[in-house]
């Protein structure tokens, strides 16, 4: 799938990633990385402007804190009710793009 | 100084974030590049090597500037601050146009006596075909100006909401009158600018500029937005005090006819506009007090629930 077609869902990719735990911007690049093997090459400080627009719409909540107890301190991240709630309507309207695209699509033969 | 502050410094140049927010970024994208050199090391690159790479995993500076004011701002605030300061602008031409257009020598005795002065032809094309309302102008420069705190759509919708008290007045009867009777009407919208510090319409005003303050702030979250309406009515009311000191000092200065008032300014009308932006500023600090009593009254209702 083309990169800038992709970069559209960052906010998909975003929270889908803070739903399965609270995390920090380096390891929710490794964790894009990781989840699409590389396939997925967006720039790594890209995700913070991001970060912070979702922040300021309430989807996601900021707080400082420590990998471990003598860690370094980093900036978590942890998504909202509210930000839940936008991931689910974000599905729906991939849900319903993909049915009416697909009605267009089944028609091409692959060769 | 750090290795990578040149490089971080370089992206938050001129992204108009506040200088807390940009010591929160740099301290959050700099762990990043740590993380991400540490990372490159443990895979077998040099010292060196990692450094380059984290960099160039991370972006350029330019792209990265640019990305931080579309996703922070959308519009960049540097828009707003050119279309206020050109607001500022049409509102010097407004007012200097509707002292020029059709003016006079005014002489004690008959007003047929009184000796008129040329209008340029150019006040008279601008009379014709420029908007003269100076509080518009006044307004539209106080919003495209509070234009540059805005981060959300809610926030830009916040900023026009808050000309809604300052346009009743300008609607027609028609549409203006269901909101409550005339003379109640005239009351209150008529106070702006507020002058009076102290009257009943100016005392219903501030109540009405508070209560969408708070309004506002609870809707975005954003205590400078919150402002806007004190902002506006701060500047409708400081706007025409400060037209007629300029007015009068240049008429002193230069005794030429075209710069003479219909009054000179009294110290009564100082004493005014003084005390005027006295209560506004009160108010002002007023409202975000409030603003932090609803922020942590929020908290502890969200710790609870």
């Amino acid at each position: 799938m083309r990169n800038e077609r992709l970069r559209g869902y960052l906010d998909v990719i975003l929270l889908s990633i803070l739903l399965e735990g609270d995390s920090y911007g380096y390891d929710i690049a490794q964790q894009v990385s990781d989840q699409t093997h590389g396939a997925l090459a967006i720039k790594e400080g890209s995700l913070y402007p991001a970060l912070k627009r979702l922040e300021a719409n309430r989807f996601i909540e900021g707080y400082w804190g420590t990998d471990k107890d003598s860690g370094p301190r980093r900036r978590y991240y942890r998504i909202t009710d509210r930000g839940k709630s936008h991931l689910r309507k974000l599905q729906e309207e991939w849900n319903a793009e993909q049915r009416l695209l697909s009605v267009f699509f089944d028609k091409v033969v692959p060769e | 100084m750090n290795r990578f502050d040149a490089y971080l410094y370089q992206i938050l140049n001129g992204t108009y974030l506040h200088k807390q927010e940009k010591v929160a970024w740099i301290e959050e994208m700099q762990s990043h590049l740590e993380d991400s050199v540490q990372h490159y090391r443990v895979a077998g690159l040099s010292d060196e090597q990692a450094h380059q790479r984290a960099l160039a995993s991370f972006g350029t500076a330019k792209e990265l500037r640019q990305q931080i004011i579309r996703e922070t701002f959308v519009i960049s605030p540097k828009w707003y601050l050119i279309v206020g300061v050109l607001c500022f602008i049409s509102l010097g031409v407004a007012l200097f146009t509707n002292m020029r257009f059709d003016d006079s020598v005014v002489t004690i005795g008959n007003p047929a006596t009184w000796e008129p002065i040329p209008t340029p032809q150019w006040v008279v094309w601008l009379h014709q075909h420029f908007p003269l309302n100076p509080a518009r102008w006044a307004t539209l420069g106080t919003m495209s100006f509070m234009m540059v705190f805005t981060r959300k759509q809610t926030d830009r919708l916040a900023v026009l909401i808050s000309w809604i008290p300052f346009s009743v007045s300008l609607l027609p009867s028609s549409v203006s009158l269901p909101l409550g009777s005339d003379g109640i009407r005239q009351v209150i919208f008529s106070a702006l600018p507020i002058i009076q510090p102290v009257s009943i319409g100016a005392t219903c005003e501030y109540g009405i500029i508070f209560a969408l303050g708070i309004a506002l702030y609870i809707w975005t979250r954003n205590r400078i937005i919150s402002l806007t309406p004190w902002m506006i009515s701060i500047t409708l009311t400081v706007a025409p005090f400060l037209w007629s000191l300029m007015q009068e000092t240049l008429w002193e200065q230069t005794r030429n006819p075209i710069f003479r008032g219909l009054a000179p300014v009294s110290w009564g009308y100082l004493w005014s506009a003084i005390s005027s932006v006295i209560v506004h500023l009160i108010g002002a600090v007023l409202l975000l007090f409030m603003c932090k009593r609803v922020e942590s009254s929020s908290i502890r209702l969200r710790k609870l629930i």
